[in-house]
């Protein structure tokens, strides 16, 4: 039986506004990268949240902030889950 | 020449309040007299950076903001008043200042940061608040800075967030680290209410404040976001990207 680990994803500047919650929890089969992840959870959410964390070439936007445990993922697409965590994600914001 | 180097009674009827915070003292807001601190833009962000500086005594503050008053600022650009409408904000920022705090020095540039005028900017100040909404700004200053060495405080928001980077050279990752490439899809016109763009200001300005006087504990190689929905603060490590193409040799 496969193992799945609870993982949370926080949602901040437009996504949060795509979902319509801040915040979500979801079980995740352990050692799911975290790119494939993002791809069923955008999924999940539609078009607007797809375009806003895949680019035309379906790469991860390399401008969003994605942090691990509180911890800044520099390169997300190295990265597998292995245990139960928060996933923070959040679209480039600006002054005005 | 006055001399800088001491408060004078006047300065200290003026800060009496905050001369008594702890660590703050003489020597603090000494520091804050001789420091001049870019602002860029002055918008909903920058408009109460700039007030809060004023306020707390900074000696010269350099506003950055091309473009006329419009309607449209008015929810979140506390330095402007219904009666400029239509004149350059930069002014009418200046006006709101000088009445609040007669003796700090002021310089006003009618224009926005562009590639060409960054670093003759950058060059003039001591520390820069960066409020920009482009990122091509943000990205100039961010990598005039590091050429120079000025420490810059960015701050951003949308709708009910906010965020704030500290960037001091040499020690922390810089906003490239960050941002590795310009977002395509940013757009200039969105969502935020006046009182979030305040805090978010005012957050950046206690961390400017921190820097240049050396009290508390700086948020360094930190994000800090802001969620006023929720109140609830994030501190976020940034990692420095070893192939950073403005931080990085």
């Amino acid at each position: 039986m496969e193992t799945e680990i609870p993982i949370t994803m926080a949602y901040a500047g437009q996504l949060a506004g795509v979902v319509g919650a801040s915040e979500e929890t979801a079980p995740v089969p352990l050692g799911t990268e975290l790119t494939s992840f993002l791809r069923d959870t955008a999924l999940r959410h539609g078009e607007k949240f797809q375009e806003l964390l895949f680019d035309e070439n379906e790469q991860l936007r390399r401008a969003l902030v994605i942090s691990i445990d509180g911890k800044h993922a520099l390169d997300p697409k190295a990265l597998s889950l292995t245990k139960p965590c928060e996933i923070f994600i959040m679209t480039p914001i600006a002054g005005g | 020449m006055a001399d800088k180097s001491k408060l004078t009674d006047q300065d200290r009827s003026f800060y009496e309040w905050q001369l008594d915070v702890p660590g703050m003292g003489d020597e603090g807001q000494t520091k804050l007299r001789n420091t001049t601190a870019l602002v860029t833009r002055i918008g909903g962000l920058g408009g109460p950076m700039a007030l809060s500086l004023a306020a707390a005594g900074i000696g010269k503050l350099i506003l950055v903001h091309g473009g006329n008053l419009e309607p449209s600022d008015l929810n979140r650009q506390v330095l402007m008043r219904h009666d400029d409408l239509g004149t350059p904000r930069v002014l009418s920022a200046a006006k709101t200042l000088r009445a609040l705090n007669p003796n700090i020095e002021l310089e006003t540039i009618e224009s926005h940061v562009t590639a060409n005028n960054v670093d003759d900017l950058v060059a003039k100040a001591d520390i820069v608040f960066d409020a920009a909404p482009r990122f091509s700004e943000r990205f100039w200053l961010n990598a005039a800075c590091v050429k120079t060495g000025t420490p810059m405080i960015d701050a951003a928001m949308y709708s009910m967030e906010g965020q704030v980077i500290v960037i001091v050279p040499g020690a922390t990752p810089c906003l490239a680290c960050l941002y590795p490439e310009e977002p395509s899809h940013w757009k200039r016109r969105f969502p935020v209410l006046g009182a979030v763009s305040a805090m978010i200001g005012n957050m950046a300005v206690l961390e400017g404040i921190k820097l240049l006087t050396g009290i508390g504990k700086l948020s360094l190689g930190e994000m800090l976001y802001l969620d006023t929905l929720t109140m609830g603060l994030r501190k976020i490590a940034i990692t420095r990207r070893s192939n950073c193409h403005v931080c990085q040799p």
